[in-house]
């Protein structure tokens, strides 16, 4: 909690107008302050959301990863965020939806993602194969961007700009209005998700199992497949494709707190919200006054530490 | 009886073989039934019929005398533990969590550990003579060990009846003879038990009825003695067997080399 706290201090005062603490404070308190547009309209929308779509991501990761039993797993990985990102272009593009309800046309792409990947990676007679599944994770994702390309270029030219930063990942559009959109998703999806903890539990020990110790498997694939596609959905409608967060932060909990999901998701979640805040407060000072999209910075520390879990598990 | 299969047909794909061609199996309490059979003569498609997992194309499942579809997934599994024939652990545990997996089946999403849970847990931890390994990790476990926290788990489920899946594969004489011997004890108290098994002659020594089946389907049931009979055995496993009795009065198999012969 405390650790929480101290990031999300340090997501306030960082940004491309550095502020001190005593402005900080001045700008909560004094609405009239300097300091106090830039806080009340910009940091705390912005490093709340971070907060929140970081925690989701990361818990989305360890459900996932619990689902197809696979340390690997990850709304990016598993091409949910391609397609949810695919959703919203389409979307956007056709301007058929309003800001509050892109995600779910998010949502609706990252579940035909979803059931494209499972498909795709269901060899004939065979079970699942964990690395069959994350390469057609992977192609189905890259799929999904190179469609999301096209209709960006063949749109009109003066979102154009706009919508390629979304897409890698941007917290700079964050609005209270935009943070409001997320909770709206999000809250019964990451309900979902923590009241499963124990069947998580029990399908990491694999279908057949959780189904002798009590568990209604079919139940609880669906849930988690709906509640971490609504997720994504969200976190990608109000900033964008993220990726990563939900494979470095889970490896880690599980690490230090053990792997039993009652403990591991509640700490995968402020953690991964930290994780967030930290790497857009990154993102915004590294390259000053420009931003880079956290995406980036997500995907930097990511891939390194996909390289070191893959040649683990393959070993 | 505990759980009753009736004439379960099976058939994994569409136009293939029946995978269990009629074959009923009832397991009551204070009972073991031993399943026995060449590979790929039905025995775990047989079991995976009894707990709802392999796909029926005729006959019935009751437990309790009511039908497999009308019971929750966590009130059967209060009711049937399972150690099927392989697992691995992706995360380990330690073994007092692994344990205590057995008891997720009475806890509802929101409800803590209570201290009849424990209870449970470290009792079938001392039957199972883990309760010292207790804050070890399953992944620091032996073969063994590793199959006596799996038989621990279904304990903690509190079952009336436990399905046993070739338990003592892997096992070494000493790690075989104690799990033999647990279930025989827990049989004794009322359990019902049904142990899937390659090794048939410990089957005869400790089974009060055995089940033979050969592609699919029953070729003999009754007691060891009436089921260990030379002119059952011989077609089913395709090779020239002995039977003779141990000390127990049990019958014993004894497979024959070319030519040998087995006297009186």
């Amino acid at each position: 909690m405390l650790l929480a706290a101290a990031c999300l201090l340090a997501g306030m005062l960082a940004g491309a107008v550095p502020l001190t603490p005593a402005a900080l404070w001045r700008g909560v308190v004094d609405p009239s302050a300097p300091s106090a547009e830039i806080i009340r309209n910009l940091r705390l929308p912005r490093v709340f959301l971070a907060f929140l779509v970081g925690g989701s991501l990361g818990v989305c990761g360890a459900a996932l990863q619990a689902l197809v039993r696979n340390p690997l797993a990850e709304p990016y990985l598993l091409g949910l965020s391609g397609g949810a990102g695919l959703g919203a272009v389409v979307a956007i593009g056709l301007k058929m939806a309003s800001s509050w309800a892109v995600p779910i046309a998010a949502f609706g792409g990252a579940l035909a993602a979803v059931a494209l990947v499972y498909r795709l990676s269901q060899v004939e007679g065979r079970r699942l194969d964990p690395r069959v599944l994350l390469l057609a994770g992977v192609v189905v994702g890259a799929f999904a961007t190179a469609l999301m390309s096209a209709i960006i270029v063949l749109s009109d030219a003066v979102q154009l700009r706009n919508v390629f930063l979304w897409l890698l990942g941007g917290l700079s559009r964050s609005s209270w209005e935009s943070l409001g959109i997320f909770l709206l998703y999000s809250i019964i999806p990451l309900g979902l998700l923590f009241l499963s903890a124990r069947s998580l539990d029990l399908l990491v020990l694999g279908e057949e199992t959780a189904h002798h110790l009590g568990s209604n498997v079919e139940r609880t694939r669906v849930i988690i497949y709906l509640a971490t596609a609504l997720l994504t959905a969200a976190g990608v409608a109000t900033c964008g494709i993220i990726g990563f967060v939900g494979l470095v932060v889970p490896h880690a909990v599980r690490r230090v707190w053990g792997p039993l999901h009652r403990t591991m998701l509640p700490f995968t979640f402020l953690v991964s919200g930290c994780f967030l805040v930290l790497a857009d407060a990154v993102a915004r000072t590294v390259v000053r006054p420009a931003e880079l999209p956290v995406g980036v910075v997500t995907a930097l520390i990511g891939v390194p530490v996909f390289a070191l879990l893959l040649r683990r598990t393959l070993a | 009886m505990i759980l009753q299969a009736i004439d379960l047909r099976v058939r994994y794909a569409a136009q293939g073989p029946l995978a269990l061609d009629g074959v009923s199996c009832g397991i009551a309490p204070g009972e073991l039934v031993a399943v026995v059979g060449p590979n790929g003569s039905g025995k775990t498609t047989l079991l995976r019929g009894m707990v709802g997992l392999a796909p029926l194309e005729s006959g019935e499942v009751r437990l309790e005398d009511r039908p497999l579809a009308a019971w929750h997934r966590g009130d059967f599994a209060r009711r049937i533990g399972v150690v099927s024939q392989r697992e691995e652990m992706l995360y380990p545990l330690r073994v007092s969590e692994a344990v205590m997996l057995g008891r997720y089946a009475s806890l509802g999403p929101l409800a803590s550990i209570g201290e009849a849970d424990r209870r449970q847990v470290e009792s079938a931890l001392r039957r199972c003579d883990l309760w010292d390994f207790r804050f070890r990790r399953v992944s620091e476990l032996s073969g063994g060990e590793w199959q006596r926290v799996r038989v621990a788990r279904a304990l903690a489920q509190a079952p009336a009846a436990l399905l046993l899946d070739e338990p003592t594969t892997a096992l070494d004489i000493r790690h075989e003879m104690e799990v033999f011997e647990l279930i025989h004890q827990l049989v004794g108290e009322g359990l019902g038990a049904m142990v899937i098994t390659h090794h048939m002659n410990l089957a005869a020594r400790y089974a009060t009825r055995m089940l033979v089946l050969s592609a699919g389907k029953t070729v003999a049931e009754g007691t060891p003695r009436e089921v260990f009979q030379r002119e059952v055995m011989e077609p089913v496993f395709q090779w020239p067997l002995g039977v003779v009795r141990w000390l127990d009065a049990a019958p014993q198999l004894i497979p024959l080399r070319p030519g040998e012969e087995v006297r009186g």
